[in-house]
């Protein structure tokens, strides 16, 4: 072999192998480049042009160092001389500007390559970056807005390394455990922050997230580091990475406030739940006593009364044929169902008519119609003991005629109770000007009213003491009361001696 | 006076039946329903002098029933009912009952009732002469002669029945009326003034006073009146 032929073969292998160099480094996602001590570029890769937006015939030389952004221009050229005064390598970040304006950043990393003592030149690599920046960028700007969003919304955030165990707190978090920002706790420290009583739950809910990646959300019990006692809710997950966990995250939030809210409005409902449960028991007795009384009116006092009529009929049949005794038996029967039917209608008009709380309609009245309809009430015998007065001729006056018969019945009915049988009860009609009413005395010739009931007179279950006159509710004289009081007018004892008492009854006439 | 003709509309038979046994002694022709729908397909419902209805019926209601028959008919109807509750007296005369009797009741008594329910009607009932109203003597002139002095607010009460020919004249009116030089002051209300009157006219004269109350209404004067 000759040395020409060597030299030849030689650097034939020497081409093809550069020639395989530079494809294998155009092929190359990142950039390269070699320069000499002067940053000149004595080669570029494709990748290295492409970043540059710099064409081949325009990338070897100091061309590049236009391409710089002008801002940064001054630092680059500072870093570079600094490198190659101390033969030693750089990895810096900078910008340049494309030929249509577009503004990259890049890294650029390079070695200094040793020739001799002296730095020959670098080889280096350079990468665009501009992506990664703005993702950094853009994850910067979207933590700070969820932390701004934490702080409003009071959530904070927290997340512990399981590799490192250091655990980090967003500020909300740190305060709402009422430590400083820069508070870093351990896991254990965290954990102490919860009431004993919820220590082991938290406890128990982290490792039940590391062996089953199931998330927990939790309200617990919590003392701040200034004693502050709250409720706090814990959200946490673990985060997995090839199917073993490698951080718990979560997220933290005050709700002591949600929490005093939530139990006063239970308390209201339940409050409310309950007094709706009492007013439905109440409807439904009400329903129920409606009911019986619905039934003590149409189901007795009407077959009563129907009775009562049947024995009417037969009087005139009787008396024709001339059956006194039979007629007077009759009348002793007309009489008894007259007193059960009268004690009817005064339970139930203390039951139902007396219960409202009035005004009351009044309308224009006769009244001798409603004084002689209330005499009928009474027993055949006792109707003819009582008198009617006139001391005026006023006919009409207003007033409710069913409730005002009522009172008159049991003002009469009291009267022929408590007086010697046989005596005369007078019903005296009179006008009164001041105040403007009708006044019906009814007068009997009983004995006095003992002074002791006289303040109780009108009550309900105030009942009589003579001797033989227990019967009854001590409802009369109450039911007179409260039709009157219905009426707007008074009723009073205006005569309490031994020769008789006379009761008053003023029905107002200018009504308000 | 009773009436010559009467429908009693009541399902209580046994009551109806007694009830209507005792008019019809009195004189009374009574037709007895026991269902207010049997009274609605009678040839002619509108035609009797007197109606005396209960309210729990078969039927149309009772209050129903009076409403309807007050539309078609100026005649006398008297409730007599067992129905409990505060609010029956009101609304059975706010249908146009002219009275309103509670059950239990006896016989004597719904014919009282009726009576008196005649007595009011009759000063109603066309034919009759008029009241007369004497301006400048200040005084109303009953059909029977009788002589009543009035007060200035008498008079000009009396002057607003005049005008309203019949018709009611309700609280409102009235109380505008009176309201302008009159000396009605708020101690002396109007039902007080309506009852002074009309007993200063029931004090001269037997006859019944057509001056009545419309239940929460105004007041009406059922008889002809005219300025002399």
């Amino acid at each position: 072999m000759n040395l020409a032929a060597d030299n030849e073969a030689l650097r034939r292998a020497l081409r093809a192998s550069e020639q395989k160099l530079i494809a294998l480094s155009d092929s190359y996602p990142i950039g390269v480049y070699h320069c000499d001590e002067t940053g000149g570029r004595t080669y570029t890769n494709a990748s290295w042009q492409q970043i540059f937006d710099l064409p081949r015939e325009r990338a070897l030389g100091h061309a590049w160092l236009s391409a710089v952004h002008p801002e940064d221009r001054a630092e680059v050229t500072h870093v570079w001389q600094a490198a190659v005064a101390a033969a030693r390598g750089f990895d810096m970040e900078f910008r340049i500007v494309r030929r249509d304006g577009a503004v990259r950043f890049v890294r650029s990393r390079a070695r200094p390559v040793i020739e001799g003592s002296a730095a020959g030149g670098f080889v280096g690599a350079l990468e665009d970056i501009t992506e990664r920046r703005e993702n950094v960028e853009r994850l910067r700007s979207s933590e700070a807005f969820l932390d701004r969003t934490g702080r409003l919304a009071g959530v904070g955030g927290w997340q512990v390394d399981l590799l490192s165990g250091s655990v980090k707190w967003s500020e909300t978090t740190c305060a709402i455990h009422e430590v400083g920002a820069d508070y870093s706790p351990t896991v254990d420290d965290a954990i102490a922050f919860y009431k004993p009583e919820a220590q082991d739950v938290i406890r128990a809910a982290m490792q039940d997230a590391l062996r089953s990646g199931k998330a927990w959300d939790l309200e617990l019990p919590f003392v701040s580091a200034k004693g502050r006692e709250l409720w706090v809710r814990a959200f946490g997950e673990a985060e997995y990475v090839d199917g073993s966990p490698v951080r718990l995250v979560g997220a933290f939030q005050d709700i002591s406030e949600n929490r005093k809210r939530q139990k006063e409005f239970e308390r209201e409902r339940a409050l409310r739940l309950n007094s709706e449960e009492h007013a439905r028991d109440l409807d439904r007795l009400l329903a129920e006593r409606d009911e019986m009384l619905d039934v003590l009116a149409h189901e007795i006092r009407q077959p009563l009364n129907n009775a009562s009529a049947a024995l009417q009929s037969a009087e005139p049949t009787l008396r024709e044929a001339g059956e006194a005794r039979a007629l007077e038996r009759v009348s002793r029967a007309q009489s008894v169902l007259a007193q059960v039917l009268s004690s009817i209608d005064n339970i139930l008009a203390v039951a139902s008519l007396l219960a409202r709380a009035g005004p009351i309609d009044q309308i224009d009245t006769d009244i001798d119609t409603m004084i002689t309809v209330a005499i009928t009430d009474l027993p055949a015998g006792d109707r003819l003991r009582v008198r009617i007065e006139r001391l005026t001729p006023t006919r009409t006056a207003s007033m409710d005629m069913n409730l005002m018969r009522l009172a008159m019945r049991n003002l009469l009915s009291n009267a022929l109770k408590y007086s010697p049988p046989g005596t005369e009860v007078v019903v005296r009609v009179s006008d009164s000007d001041e105040p403007l009413a009708l006044v019906i005395d009814v007068a009997d010739a009983g004995n006095a009213i003992p002074t002791e009931v006289l303040p109780n007179l009108f009550d309900r279950g105030v009942r009589g003491s003579h001797a033989g006159s227990a019967q009854g509710h001590g409802l009369g004289l109450y039911i007179v009361r409260r039709v009157i009081e219905l009426h707007q007018g008074r009723t009073e004892v205006v005569r309490n001696e031994a020769a008789g008492v006379t009761f008053r009854v003023w029905l107002n006439q200018s009504p308000s | 006076m009773l009436p010559k003709t009467l429908a009693l509309i009541d399902d209580d038979r046994e009551y109806a039946e007694f009830l209507s046994q005792f008019l019809t002694e009195q004189g009374v022709k009574v037709d007895l329903f026991s269902d207010s729908n049997d009274l609605l397909a009678h040839t002619e419902p509108y035609r009797y002098d007197f109606y005396v209805v209960d309210l729990s019926l078969p039927g149309v209601d009772g209050v129903n029933l009076i409403r309807v028959i007050r539309l078609r008919s100026a005649v006398g109807i008297l409730v007599v009912s067992g129905q409990l509750g505060p609010d029956v007296f009101t609304s059975v005369m706010g249908a146009g009952a002219d009275m309103y009797l509670a059950k239990p009741v006896q016989f004597e008594q719904v014919a009282m009732a009726i009576k008196a329910v005649q007595r009011r009607a009759g000063a109603a009932s066309v034919g009759n002469p008029s009241w007369r109203l004497d301006r400048g003597g200040q005084q109303l002139l009953a059909p029977d002669g009788a002589r009543v002095d009035l007060s200035d607010l008498d008079l000009a009460v009396l002057e607003c029945f005049v005008n309203a020919n019949g018709e009611t004249v309700s609280r409102e009116q009235l109380r505008l009326q009176l309201g302008h030089g009159a000396d009605l002051n708020a101690a002396d209300s109007l039902n007080a003034t309506i009852y002074r009157l009309r007993r200063r006219i029931e004090k001269a004269t037997p006859i019944a006073v057509p001056l009545q109350s419309k239940s929460r209404v105004g007041y009406v004067f059922r008889a002809p009146i005219q300025p002399l």
